[in-house]
């Protein structure tokens, strides 16, 4: 903590514009300021995690949080994680999995893989709004380390 | 019932069988009637022989007879009429003999009596002439002896005597050698019949053994020919197995994609939904604040927009919203209940019922109802938490649809069947019209007066269970005096798995 640490990103990766717009607003709603950097397919998203090139090394001193949800068009979230997570510069960056499915092989396989949160997406509105607006909470007193 | 292949080879073994016996029996047939007959022949010979010897030995008693009175003539020595005595004695029985044999060969047939009655007095004749001499020589009347001598009689009536016996004798003779001839034909007879038998014994036994090879070769391909079909038969179910699991993967898939992916588009309506909740409060604030002249035509509307129709529509939203979750919900809890692997292990069923029974008992004594099992429930070897499941729903249910004013009765009973463990539930509720049978098994469907909470999952979720079991639950019912639900399952799942398996 001796030097200011960079803000944190957040990587929004959902395909569902409006499941992408509820996260957000809820996201502004508890107080979280950080940016919030959209991605609608896997592609996009593991190209800027990873880069071109698929090393992982421009992820270095960017310091970011993934919200990950779990259907995709192009690819599955389960291949975005284990990704991040094998790759050394990506592996300690938090993956909050996002998903509609509370199925309990699913989720004890994304903590296998090293997801850090997993926030089953209800119905029931409120909840939701809670869940996403204690995520904030969350955030804003987690420690993100920066990627080397 | 024979095949015909099996009733031909007993048809002709039992044919080559029959013409064993047939031959086997002529031949011991003919051995009697050879060797009784050869007893005959032998007899008759023997007979014959005996004849032979009384008459040498009936002229050797007069030869003897004749030699002791010469002796003691010569000598005077009187030790020469003992054997005279012995000879006239023998002469006696030895004649007698004669003709009671003479008379038995043949049965008289073959030796007629006249030339033995003839013999016969002619050696009496001599016997007579040879003890009148006797007589005469002791009374001392040699002169007379002498004259007898001379007279020739003596040697003419032996001689006559050996030309009758010798033509006597040579008659049976000739009968023991025609018997002789008898027996050895006889003999030649029972031998050729023997070999012929034998040779027919060997024909009917290389028959029956080409029949018993050609059998066995039937049989051998007949067993070829079932081990084809049975592969077949096992690629075929094989094949058959892996369709329908794989037809079932491909729906559990296809029910998990479906109530994952409708989950999404939910979570905006129900997300938008609380925004639009939101905003038309803060409107609603907003228009009863600003909106204050009474006068105005189109306040009234407005407030009635914002007071009760926004409202009323957002509250059908959320309610059809969560009507809708709850479906999504009851098919993944279907969708993951038959994806679940089943683990057969062997489950005492008298206490699986008893246990679920005893789940719902809070509900049973509401309805005021009684469950009772009815004799010993067969033990399965299968998924101890599917079969819970599936009492649990029937018994369930069967308190739910209980008829007014009719104290419930539910009855379980079991029983095995060709691998199968069968059970019944039988209520004595409302029934199930005969037209909802199949329709009370599909989701989302209820029979009869809707006056009771449910889904229409529970039937759904048993039949399901049951048809994963290895069987499968049907109904009965008359439609007012009670429902029996049948469900089947395999008596041993774990047989039943590995076999698909293999």
């Amino acid at each position: 903590m001796s030097k200011d640490p960079k803000p944190v990103a957040i990587l929004m990766i959902e395909d569902d514009e409006g499941h992408a717009r509820l996260i957000e607003k809820n996201i502004r709603r508890a107080g979280v300021t950080n940016e919030i950097i959209p991605f609608r397919d896997g592609t996009s998203a593991v190209n800027y995690l990873l880069g071109s090139d698929n090393s992982g090394r421009n992820a270095i001193g960017r310091p970011s949080l993934v919200l990950l949800d779990l259907n995709l068009p192009d690819m599955t979230g389960i291949d975005i994680l284990s990704r991040l997570k094998a790759n050394e510069h990506t592996k300690s960056t938090p993956v909050i999995v996002l998903t509609t499915t509370d199925d309990a092989r699913e989720i004890q396989r994304c903590y296998d893989l090293g997801a850090n949160v997993y926030i089953t997406k209800p119905l029931n509105y409120d909840s939701f709004a809670n869940a996403i607006r204690q995520l904030g909470l969350f955030l804003s007193v987690m420690q993100i380390p920066e990627p080397d | 019932m024979l095949r015909s292949g099996a009733r031909r080879f007993v048809g002709y073994n039992l044919l080559l069988l029959a013409g064993g016996t047939v031959v086997l029996l002529m031949i011991v047939s003919a051995a009697f009637v050879f060797s009784s007959r050869s007893l005959l022949h032998a007899t008759e010979s023997l007979k014959a022989a005996r004849v032979d010897r009384l008459v040498l030995e009936f002229i050797s008693d007069l030869v003897d007879a004749e030699t002791a009175q010469r002796g003691f003539v010569i000598t005077r020595n009187e030790a020469y009429l003992a054997p005279y005595e012995t000879a006239t004695g023998e002469f006696a029985t030895d004649s007698d003999d004669l003709r009671l044999r003479a008379a038995e060969v043949d049965e008289g047939r073959a030796i007629p009596p006249g030339p033995v009655d003839e013999l016969i007095a002619l050696g009496k004749e001599k016997m007579k002439l040879v003890s009148h001499n006797l007589e005469e020589f002791r009374a001392g009347n040699l002169d007379e002896v002498r004259l007898v001598i001379a007279s020739d009689r003596g040697r003419v009536l032996m001689e006559e005597i050996r030309q009758k016996g010798a033509a006597i004798r040579d008659t049976a003779a000739a009968v023991r050698i025609a018997r002789a001839a008898a027996m050895r034909e006889s003999a030649s007879l029972l031998t050729t019949m023997i070999s012929l038998g034998v040779a027919m014994i060997v024909v009917l036994t290389t028959g029956a053994a080409l029949v018993i090879i050609r059998h066995l070769k039937e049989i051998d391909d007949a067993r070829n020919e079932l081990v084809d079909i049975n592969q077949e038969l096992e690629s075929r179910v094989r094949d058959r197995t892996e369709a329908v699991m794989r037809t079932n993967d491909e729906l559990q898939r296809y029910a998990y994609i479906v109530s994952h992916d409708l989950r999404a588009p939910l979570v905006n309506i129900m997300g938008f939904t609380s925004e639009l909740e939101t905003s038309a409060e803060q409107i609603s604030a907003y228009v009863r604040k600003t909106a204050d002249d009474p006068s105005d035509p189109e306040r009234a509307e407005v407030l009635l927009a914002v007071d009760q129709d926004i409202p009323e529509a957002l509250g059908f939203i959320r309610s059809s919203m969560k009507r809708m979750d709850s479906l999504i919900n009851e098919i993944l809890k279907l969708s993951r209940a038959g994806r679940r692997v089943l683990e057969p292990l062997p489950v005492d069923m008298q206490a699986l019922v008893t246990e679920c029974a005893d789940s719902i008992r809070q509900r049973f004594a509401e309805a005021g109802a009684e469950v009772r099992i009815e004799g010993r429930l067969p033990d399965v070897v299968s998924d101890r938490s599917a079969l819970q499941q599936i009492f649990t729903n029937l018994l369930d249910n069967a308190s739910k649809y209980l008829k007014e004013g009719r104290p419930g009765e539910i009855v379980v009973r079991g029983r095995l069947e060709r691998g199968m463990a069968i059970f019944e539930v039988e209520d004595n509720g409302r029934g199930v019209a005969e037209s909802d049978f199949e329709r009370i098994f599909e989701l989302f469907r209820r029979a009869g007066v809707q006056d009771r909470p449910g889904e229409g999952i529970g039937l759904a979720h048993t039949r399901m269970l049951s048809r994963r079991l290895g069987g499968d639950v049907t109904v009965k019912s008359d439609g007012e005096s009670g429902t029996t639900f049948v469900v089947a399952v395999a008596r041993d799942l774990g047989l039943r798995m590995g076999r698909n398996e293999a």
